[in-house]
C-alpha cells in the first residue's frame, strides 16, 4: 500500500514538470507566454486583493521577496530581498554552529511559470561535533571522528500562480563532500536522516510539490509533498507531506500551525511518523 | 490560548510518547519462530534449562557504562562474530529452555541485528518470546540512538501466553530521564512441553543502578509473581539477572573491576541487600543450593565487568517450585567448569540446571 502511494507521488512529481514544459511547445511558445504572463498578472492582482500579502512569506516558491524586504521566522530562515533577481537567506538559529547561506536566483517567467534556482551552502561539522558528546544531549557517540563536511544543495523551482494560489514544483540535488577521517554515525530520525543522508553517500535527490494560498480573509494554507532519494545509503528514500493553516494578519506577520508526515527508509527498515509544526514569521 | 491549542494539537498528533519509549502495565510479549523449525523429540524425563545475560553481543568490548572504555556502537561484523561465540556455547549446552537478558532486536549499537531471530536461526531452539526493557526511537544520551533491548525466553517447544508485566522505575530519576531510561519488567510465558504439559517460565532483569530501594521492590514483585503461580498450582522455572548477591556472600563491595565514579553507575555495593533473596531460597529450589554457595562462593560467580579479571560475584539465578535434578546446577565459568571459556563471550557466565519432569 505504501509503495503504491510512493509510486503515485513520484509519478505526479515527474509528470507535472513535463506538463509545464508541454506548454512551451515550439511555434506557440511566444503566444502562450504572452497570454500566460497576462494571466499571471491578473492572478497576482487577484491574489493581492485576496490576502493583501503580495510576495510576503513566499519562501518555498520560485518567487522572491520584494527588494529590501526582510523576513525572519521563529524556526525558519532570515531572508532579504537583495534585488529583483536575488534573495539571500540564512538560518540564524543554526548559523553559529552550522554556518550556512542560501541564494535564490530568479530566472524570470516562462509560460506563466516563475523560474528560480536555490543554492544552499552549509558547513555542519561544528554542529555534529557539538552533538557528539558523552552524557545527556549526546546525539552522536563521542568516540567517533567527524570530518569536515560541506553540504551543497541546489534546487530548481517553478511556480505558477492560479488565482491567488501558488503551485510550485522543485527538483534538486544535495551533495556533501567530506575531508578528513570520517567515523560519522547517522542520526536515524525522521526529517533528519533524509537531510543528512548525502553525508554518507554521494548525493541525495529531492523533488517537491508545494501549494499555498488563501482560504478566507486572513486565513490561508500551505501544503507540500517532498520526496528524497539517497541511493547507496541505507533506507534509500523518504517521502514527507505537510500541511498547515496560515494566519497572515499583514505583510508584516504570519502564524502557521500544522503537521508533517514522514514515511522513510532507515538502516533498520521503514518508519512512519507524524509531528506537529508551528511557525511564526515577521516581515519588515 | 495559542499555547494550549498547540499543546492539544501536539498531543493529538504525537501522543504522549513521541519516541515510542513507554509500555502498558501488562502487554503481550513479541513472538518469534526460527526460520526453519527443527523437529524435536519429546524430552525424556528432564529439561535442560539455561540462563544467560548476553550483554547484547558486546562480548568483552569496554563500553561507556562499565567505565572501562568509551565504546557506544558496534559494527555489524563485530556483532555477528560475538553472536557466533554465544551461539557456540548455546549449541554446546543444547538447552531445551533458555532465558536471556540484554538481548537487542532493533538497536543502533548492534548495527540493527535482531539477536533473538539470529539465536533462533543459529541454534537448535525453535521458539522465542521477547519483551523490551529499553526502547526508544532515539535515546539522546551518549550517542546511543535507537534502542530496543530486553529479555527473551527461548524454547525447543511452543510458547504461549507470554506477557510483559511492568515493574516500577527508579524513583529518584526525573520524569524526562525515566522516559528514556530502562523499564524493567517480568517476562512470563508458558512452554508447552510434550508429554508433560504446561511449564511456566519467567525471566527477569532487575535494576543494576537503583539506590532508592527500587531493585529490592522489583525482586519482591518477581517473588510475588512466582508465589501467585505456585498458589494456583502451576509449576515454574524462573530466573534471570537479579543484580544482587545470595545471602552469605563473603565479598559484598569493593570489587576489583568496579571503577565507576559516577553516582549514576554505582552498582556494586550490596551490603544493604544481604537478605534480598532469602525468601527465594526458603520457598523454592535454586539451581545452585545455598549451602554449596556459602561453603565456597567462587565456583558460582557469574559476573565481572572487565575481561582481564575473572568472575567475582554471583548475580544470576534459576529457581523452581518443581524439582531440579540434585547436583545438576552448573555455573559455566570456563573450560574446566562447563567445557568452554565463557569469559570472552559476555560479562556474565551462563548457568544451567536439569529440571525433572515429574508427574504432578
Amino acid at each position: 500500500m505504501a509503495k503504491r502511494w510512493i509510486g503515485m507521488g513520484a509519478l505526479l512529481m515527474l509528470l507535472m514538470p513535463a506538463l509545464a514544459s508541454a506548454q512551451e511547445a515550439p511555434g506557440v511558445e511566444a503566444e502562450v507566454e504572452v497570454e500566460a504572463e497576462a494571466e499571471a498578472e491578473v492572478a497576482s492582482e487577484e491574489g493581492n486583493e485576496a490576502n493583501a500579502t503580495g510576495r510576503a512569506f513566499v519562501g518555498d516558491t520560485a518567487l522572491l521577496s520584494e527588494v529590501g524586504r526582510w523576513e525572519v521566522g521563529l524556526f525558519g530562515p532570515l531572508r532579504y530581498g537583495l534585488s529583483e533577481k536575488m534573495e539571500l537567506a540564512v538560518h540564524p538559529l543554526l548559523f553559529f554552529v552550522a554556518p550556512n547561506a542560501q541564494l535564490k536566483v530568479s530566472h524570470g517567467t516562462r509560460g506563466g511559470w516563475h523560474l528560480a534556482s536555490k543554492h544552499q551552502l552549509t558547513y555542519p561539522t561544528l554542529l555534529f561535533r557539538l552533538m557528539a558528546r558523552e552524557g545527556i544531549g549526546g546525539i552522536l557517540p563521542a568516540d567517533r571522528a567527524v570530518p569536515h563536511i560541506l553540504s551543497l544543495q541546489s534546487e530548481l523551482l517553478v511556480t505558477r500562480e492560479v488565482g491567488a494560489h501558488k503551485v510550485s514544483l522543485g527538483l534538486g540535488v544535495q551533495v556533501a563532500p567530506r575531508v578528513g577521517e570520517s567515523q560519522l554515525v547517522s542520526i536515524d530520525l525522521p526529517f533528519v536522516y533524509p537531510r543528512t543522508a548525502a553525508m554518507f553517500g554521494w548525493a541525495t535527490g529531492i523533488m517537491s510539490v508545494h501549494m499555498q494560498g488563501p482560504i478566507a480573509g486572513k486565513l490561508g494554507y500551505e501544503a507540500d509533498v517532498r520526496a528524497f532519494t539517497y541511493p547507496g545509503v541505507d533506507g534509500a528514500f523518504a517521502v514527507e507531506q505537510g500541511a498547515a493553516l496560515r494566519l497572515t494578519t499583514s505583510p508584516g506577520f504570519m502564524a502557521q500551525l500544522g503537521y508533517r508526515l514522514s514515511y522513510a527508509g532507515y538502516p533498520f527498515g521503514t518508519m512512519f511518523n507524524i509531528a506537529p509544526t508551528l511557525e511564526l514569521a515577521w516581515g519588515f | 490560548m495559542r499555547v494550549v491549542l498547540t499543546q492539544a494539537l501536539a498531543t493529538a498528533l504525537w501522543g504522549c510518547d513521541p519516541f515510542n519509549a513507554s509500555f502498558d502495565e501488562v502487554e503481550d510479549a513479541q513472538y518469534y519462530e526460527a526460520q526453519e523449525l527443527i523437529a524435536t523429540e519429546p524430552p525424556t524425563g528432564e529439561l535442560v534449562v539455561m540462563d544467560w545475560n548476553i550483554k547484547f553481543g558486546g562480548a568483552r568490548i569496554d563500553f561507556w557504562f562499565d567505565c572501562h572504555g568509551d565504546r557506544v556502537l558496534m559494527e555489524e561484523d563485530e556483532v555477528l562474530e560475538n553472536m557466533e561465540g554465544l551461539a557456540s556455547k548455546i549449541r554446546q549446552v543444547d538447552p531445551d529452555v533458555l532465558l536471556v537478558q540484554e538481548v537487542d532486536i532493533d538497536s543502533k549499537r548492534v548495527a540493527y541485528v535482531d539477536q533473538v531471530q539470529w539465536i533462533l536461526d543459529n541454534t537448535e531452539l525453535n521458539y522465542a518470546v521477547f519483551a523490551s526493557q529499553w526502547r526508544a526511537h532515539h535515546v539522546p544520551t551518549d550517542g546511543i540512538g535507537r534502542v530496543n533491548m530486553g529479555n527473551a525466553i527461548f524454547s525447543k517447544y511452543p510458547i504461549r501466553d507470554a506477557q510483559r508485566i511492568a515493574m516500577p522505575q527508579i524513583s529518584t530519576n526525573d520524569a524526562l530521564t525515566n522516559y528514556f531510561y530502562l523499564k524493567r519488567h517480568i517476562l512470563t510465558s508458558i512452554v508447552e512441553v510434550p508429554e508433560y504439559g504446561d511449564l511456566h517460565v519467567l525471566n527477569v532483569h532487575t535494576d543494576a543502578f537503583a539506590q532508592d530501594g527500587t531493585k529490592e521492590l522489583q525482586i519482591d514483585l518477581f517473588k510475588d509473581e512466582l508465589d501467585r503461580i505456585d498458589r494456583a498450582g502451576g509449576v515454574f522455572v524462573a530466573g534471570g539477572d537479579l543484580n544482587t548477591l545470595p545471602p552469605g556472600s563473603v565479598q559484598q563491595n569493593d570489587f576489583v573491576d568496579s571503577v565507576c565514579e559516577s553516582e549514576d553507575f554505582q552498582a556494586d555495593d550490596f551490603r544493604a541487600e544481604e537478605d534480598a533473596l532469602t525468601a527465594y531460597y526458603e520457598d523454592y529450589t535454586p539451581a545452585i543450593p545455598l549451602e554449596d554457595y556459602q561453603a565456597d562462593n567462587a565456583p558460582y560467580f557469574t559476573h565481572s565487568t572487565q575481561g582481564g579479571t575473572f568472575w567475582n560475584r554471583k548475580l544470576d539465578y534459576l529457581f523452581t517450585n518443581g524439582t531440579f535434578v540434585p547436583g545438576s546446577g552448573l555455573t559455566h565459568q570456563d573450560a574446566a567448569s562447563g567445557g568452554m571459556e565463557t569469559m570472552p563471550l559476555s560479562d556474565h557466565a551462563p548457568i544451567t540446571v536439569r529440571f525433572a519432569l515429574e508427574e504432578r
